[in-house]
């Protein structure tokens, strides 16, 4: 005990070096805590990102748009090819599609579109847009599992003559005749199939309000496709693995299968937090080099001056453990000291200074196409719980390393050369 | 004088050293026995061997050629851990420059050598009170050395090579700091205490080795006579 007090005490020898030495260490930590502030930020930023940025790929089979009505385009996916997908590491959804078109006024067309009760509705050419928003009756709730139930686009039920308080009131029936044809649609020799409207959509664009929605098996029942599907959705977990997952469904479903991937989005915002981290990490481990420096000639100066005093301390009887103790004290003292300073600095100043840091210290080493990016960025001069953690380490680790070269010429004379030293 | 009641052997003692090219005998070929109580002033001219004699005694320092025996235990081939452990149970140090630890109070500095002999703290606390009190240093427990005159501190200093109570003192120059009068009252204290333990001295000061119970005369790394 009586070491660490003494330990403790040799930091405050001279109140003037304490505070050059605070200074020079608390520099470096400065910069840690900035490095730390910009690859919070950039994290933040790019989870922002992630979550905006699509990671859902489409899969139809080869060279077909996958509808089984439209003339030429009518080869589906086969119906294993589910299976498959749901074993690729890092898949975590996967919404199987059919659709089939219908003729309107001509020459417009609707779809009808088979999916699973709980499924996202994606409309045609749209399909990153997801659910619309119903705005008459309700949603398909897991009862609806082949029932003869539908959810209509709102320009759908405006041909069909259809209106909103028909759909509250339960009345709204919708005939599906797979007979009729259209230039681009062949004719299904099916019984028509009358369906109860329950709800009503809007999308915001005038194709995706041509849509209707029914469970996948009264689909499959109108319209009498077993096996296969049209489309199948697949949700990524996470955009830095959109890329891993596309390789990995070329090998798996290729033969089959056109893969439409969000490709560039995704690289785009891997690749910024990639770049920006290692950046960051960088500049840490600089800051980090620098106040191991500090450490070590601080520790080293400190040694040599008291070499006779280390000796003294020997020559009565201190071990090497205990002359470690005071040396280690102090240098661990000395970093947590600077750390608070530092702290104290960057809950002052860190938000203004941040910004110029990265401006300066790591735009320039990022492409051009990030400035939006960094723009946008959002310094904080918050320290999370964690944060101080990796901070209390770091300032361990660096009084360990910094001061071991110190500690070793401690250990290494013999209490005569110690005094002889000064 | 038989081994039985020598604390000190020195056998065929001899210490080498390089110095410019050429080999420097700080002592060579040294026989001699300490008994276990009194007062032994090793006294020469400067640069005779006394320093390096009394710090292989103190296992400061090994010998080229030769045996030290202090208290039974053969200093020559115990490790490094062994010796720190011999310092701190069988000798008390006290130096020219006194050498007490600048940032801690007479009172720790005092307690300091039972810390590492891990004496418990309430016998710490006793034995460096009473130390103190002893060398009439009572009123100065919380002073600093730098609050100290120089014979103050060296009683501090002989205080704690009291601490733990060990058979063995060595001064190396423990006058030269000081003036005659305050010199005097430490040549006083060291001759006290050698009633009960052994205490060798370097000096310089004829005075002191007056005093002492046996004086070992040194030159060129040999003793000339033991008187």
């Amino acid at each position: 005990m009586r070491l660490i007090v003494l330990g403790l005490r040799n930091l405050f020898r001279s109140k003037l070096r304490l505070a050059v030495i605070v200074i020079l260490i608390a520099v470096p930590f400065f910069l840690l805590l900035i490095m730390q502030a910009i690859g919070g930020a950039i994290q933040s930023q790019t989870e922002v990102l992630k979550r905006d940025v699509n990671t859902l790929l489409q899969l139809r089979a080869r060279g077909s748009m996958g509808h089984i009505n439209m003339v030429g385009q009518d080869r589906i996916l086969p119906q294993d090819t589910l299976e498959k997908v749901k074993q690729i590491e890092h898949v975590v959804d996967v919404e199987p599609y059919l659709l089939a078109m219908a003729p309107i006024t001509e020459p417009n067309f609707v779809m009808h579109v088979g999916l699973e009760p709980n499924a996202e509705k994606r409309l045609e050419s749209h399909g990153e847009a997801g659910s619309p928003r119903i705005i008459a009756g309700r949603d398909f709730t897991s009862n609806d599992r082949g029932q003869d139930v539908a959810i209509i686009g709102q320009g759908y039920a405006k041909w069909a003559g259809i209106m909103p308080q028909d759909i509250e009131s339960g009345k709204a029936r919708l005939v599906v005749d797979p007979t009729r044809t259209h230039p681009v649609i062949f004719r299904m020799d099916r019984p028509k199939r009358t369906l109860n409207i329950i709800g009503m959509y809007a999308s915001g664009y005038v194709f995706g309000d041509l849509q209707l929605f029914m469970p996948l098996d009264t689909f499959r029942d109108i319209y009498a496709v077993h096996q296969g599907i049209s489309w199948v959705f697949v949700r990524v977990n996470s955009v830095d693995n959109v890329e891993s997952v596309t390789k990995r469904l070329q090998e798996v479903v290729g033969d089959v299968a056109d893969i439409l991937a969000p490709k560039g989005a995704a690289v785009f915002t891997a690749t910024t937090s990639r770049t920006v981290t290692r950046l960051t990490v960088v500049g840490g481990l600089l800051a980090l080099v620098l106040m191991i420096t500090v450490i070590f000639f601080v520790t080293l100066m400190q040694v040599r001056e008291r070499s006779k005093e280390i000796g003294t301390l020997k020559a009565i009887g201190a071990s090497d453990g205990g002359l470690t103790v005071v040396v280690l004290t102090e240098a661990i003292a000395l970093t947590i000291l600077a750390g608070l300073v530092a702290l104290i600095l960057f809950k002052i100043v860190g938000e203004v200074i941040t910004g110029p840091v990265f401006a300066f210290g790591i735009t320039p080493f990022l492409p051009s196409h990030y400035k939006p990016l960094v723009q946008s960025l959002s310094v904080s001069n918050q320290i999370s719980a964690s944060g101080l953690g990796v901070l209390v380490s770091v300032a361990f680790l660096a009084s360990a390393i910094g001061s071991a070269y110190g500690l070793w010429q401690v250990i290494k004379l013999s209490p005569l050369e110690a005094m002889k030293h000064e | 004088m038989s081994e039985k009641k020598a604390l000190i052997a020195l056998r065929d003692v001899a210490k080498y050293y390089k110095k410019g090219g050429e080999t420097v005998k700080a002592a060579d070929g040294i026989n001699q026995e300490i008994p276990t109580t009194g007062m032994v002033a090793i006294v020469g001219p400067s640069g005779s061997g006394k320093s390096t004699l009394l710090h292989m005694i103190g296992a400061m320092d090994r010998p080229t050629r030769g045996e030290v025996v202090v208290a039974g235990k053969t200093l020559n081939g115990l490790p490094e851990s062994e010796l720190t452990r011999f310092r701190r149970q069988t000798v008390g140090f006290v130096f020219q420059t006194f050498n007490l630890i600048p940032n801690l109070t007479a009172f720790e500095n005092v307690t300091l050598p039972m810390e590492f002999n891990e004496v418990p703290k309430p016998e710490r606390v006793t034995r460096a009170k009473s130390l103190l009190e002893r060398l009439g240093l009572g009123q100065r427990f919380k002073h600093r050395p730098s609050e100290l005159s120089g014979g103050e501190m060296q009683r501090v200093a002989i205080a704690r090579a009291l601490a733990n109570n060990p058979p063995l003192i060595l001064a190396d120059e423990p006058t030269g700091n000081l003036d005659s009068h305050t010199g005097q009252t430490i040549y006083e204290l060291l001759k006290e205490i050698s009633s009960e333990r052994t205490v060798v001295v370097v000096t310089h000061a004829e005075p002191l080795a007056q005093m002492a119970d046996q004086v070992l005369q040194i030159r060129d790394g040999r003793i000339q006579n033991s008187a």
